[in-house]
């Protein structure tokens, strides 16, 4: 009698009890986005990587080199299509995305299906661009070199997750300085696409997650590569990887960073520069004096830093916009000057 | 049946559950006989000093086996419910199996609710004085750096209770653009732009947003990322 009043109480209490006592060791369990942010210098050890569930011979599912080559081939030859949420600072947005291969040229189309209907289609860019300048050909570089103790990342493997029904392998890419961000990447473990991209800030902030809901993995037809929205914004990248001349340039750049192109716009010019995983771009404008500001603007995970620098009399303003640290963008700023001599 | 009794053999079920060795016939047992306590407070205790190392992981790693151990005993906690479920005459009391059924998968179901809420929590947490508007134009922030902005909430999130969060994203916000522009710049800029960003402003920030992410897209291995950021802002670019 007493016995079956208290079996509700019991149980509810148990549920409860067993709940406080295993949310932290999930939590736990879970990859934790501040310790690339706290540990850039990779002071701690990484914890006991859970081995991948044996598809693949183990001296290759251990090897970051493996991943990072499979993710390098995958974002440039595979064709898939799939729907996209992603997330910045509290907003979220959808996106279908189609990525498609012609005459070995990528064909990108991407329709935001928030907000206003509108589309992006990308042409031209050829794997063989982004071979040039690709970090993760690099990557395997560093990796090659010193284990992995070269490089501006230190790369973990930290076992698996599914997204978007299909198996991951988490790699955390953590900066080993305090100018970039750190970078967190499900692998599709069949293709290496990225399924899930996060890149996270001091103190282990998240400041963005691209991350598939669903993905298709069958041939891009050209029917879906048309615009089918009057608000269609076309890029032409077929000259992405050229490089024009320009009179500017850093007097300072963090370790890893090269210039990976320079293209001349109708009021200045504008400089890209990567490390393989993050990418910013220096704009030097002769623009009117009502854009002569120094200050930062902060979009998810990127920053835009206004300044100016003044030549021979003449002011140009210095834009630094990339998805890196803000203190990083404003030493950028001020570190543009104009060659000497030209 | 007095009232501590019951917690006692609470606590031993809890136990258990966490070591993944709750069989039917233990738990029943227990149940029964909520004998030998101090054995059971030195578990217990145990598992609360466990859990408390396990939060503040995030600050201070620096027991990754005992993590492991819990990690491992929790994974073997799924026997549990095929054997609670499968063996329902081992006990004298036959009532008691569907509750430990329940039980256990009450516990898995509200571990992964757990998860998905700290998940959330993590992502969603907003940065003051950063946040997105709906015109899409991007955020004009204050000099300090963004990290100084944040100083509390970053230690390991700790579910203080139950709260469910609102859905993952923010309202978003309808406060304009905040513009501030560097301090030890040696020229007094114009005070206005602290509510009023000049249109040419924003739309410069937002040309320039929109051309890095269209190149970031073609120099960088991040797929097709750099697309999801380029929808920044209205459509003025080159």
């Amino acid at each position: 009698m007493t016995e079956s009043l208290f079996i509700p109480h019991y149980k509810a209490n148990s549920m409860l009890l067993a709940l406080l006592l295993m949310a932290p060791a999930v939590f736990a369990q879970q990859p934790v986005p501040t310790e690339p942010a706290d540990n850039p210098t990779g002071t701690q050890q990484p914890q006991a990587v859970v081995p991948p569930t044996g598809q693949e011979p183990p001296a290759q599912a251990d090897s970051i080199d493996y991943w990072l080559g499979k993710l390098s081939d995958a974002v440039s030859n595979l064709e898939y299509s799939g729907l996209v949420t992603f997330e910045h600072q509290g907003l979220l947005e959808t996106l279908q995305v189609f990525h498609a291969v012609r005459d070995g040229e990528q064909v990108e189309r991407v329709r935001y299906l928030s907000g206003e209907p509108r589309e992006l289609i990308s042409h031209g860019t050829t794997s063989a661009c982004n071979r040039v300048v690709s970090p993760f050909g690099r990557a395997s570089q560093w990796t090659s070199i010193d284990g992995q103790r070269a490089g501006s990342y230190h790369f973990v493997l930290r076992g698996g997750e599914r997204i978007a029904d299909r198996d991951t392998v988490v790699i955390e890419a953590r900066p080993r300085d305090q100018h970039r961000l750190g970078v967190l990447l499900n692998l599709d473990r069949e293709t290496g696409l990225p399924l899930k991209s996060m890149l996270v800030g001091a103190q282990g902030k998240v400041l963005e997650r691209y991350q598939f809901v669903q993905l298709d993995l069958s041939p891009i037809s050209d029917a879906n590569l048309q615009p089918g929205s009057p608000n269609t914004r076309r890029i032409d990248n077929r000259h992405a990887c050229e490089s024009a001349q320009t009179r500017w340039q850093l007097g300072w750049l963090p370790d890893g960073y090269q210039r990976v192109a320079v293209r001349t716009l109708a009021d200045g010019d504008m400089l890209v520069f990567s490390d393989g995983l993050s990418v910013f771009t220096v704009f030097v404008q002769r623009l009117g004096p009502e854009l002569e500001y120094k200050g930062r603007a902060i979009r998810g995970a990127t920053v835009a830093y206004m300044d100016r620098v003044e030549v021979d009399g003449t002011n140009y303003t210095v834009t630094v916009v990339g998805e890196i640290p803000d203190a990083t963008a404003q030493r950028l700023a001020r570190s543009v000057a104009m060659e000497a001599g030209s | 049946m007095s009232h501590g009794s019951h917690q006692d053999r609470l606590n031993e079920s809890l136990s258990a559950l966490m070591d993944g060795e709750a069989t039917e016939l233990e738990l029943q047992r227990l149940l029964k006989h909520g004998g030998a306590e101090g054995e059971l407070a030195e578990r217990w205790s145990r598992y609360q000093l466990a859990a408390s190392v396990m939060r503040r992981e995030q600050v201070s790693p620096a027991i990754p086996g005992l993590a492991a151990g819990i990690s491992a005993a929790i994974e073997a906690e799924a026997p549990l419910d095929v054997q609670a479920g499968e063996s329902p005459s081992a006990a004298n009391d036959g009532t008691r199996s569907p509750w430990m059924r329940t039980l256990s998968r009450g516990a898995v179901a509200a571990t992964v609710a757990f998860a998905a809420i700290l998940g959330v929590q993590q992502l969603s947490q907003p940065q003051p004085g950063v946040s997105g508007n709906e015109t899409g134009a991007p955020q004009l922030a204050a000099e300090p750096a963004r990290p100084v902005q944040q100083p509390v909430q970053q230690s390991a999130p700790q579910p203080s209770g139950f709260y469910v969060p609102a859905p993952t994203t923010r309202s978003v916000s309808t406060a304009g653009p905040r513009l501030v522009p560097e301090r030890q710049s040696g020229v007094p800029v114009q005070g206005v732009i602290q509510q009023a960003p000049p249109a040419e402003l924003i739309r410069h920030l937002n040309r320039v947003m929109i051309q890095h992410s269209q190149q970031a897209g073609h120099v960088s291995t991040q797929g097709m990322v750099p697309f999801a950021r380029a929808t920044y802002g209205e459509q003025d670019g080159q």
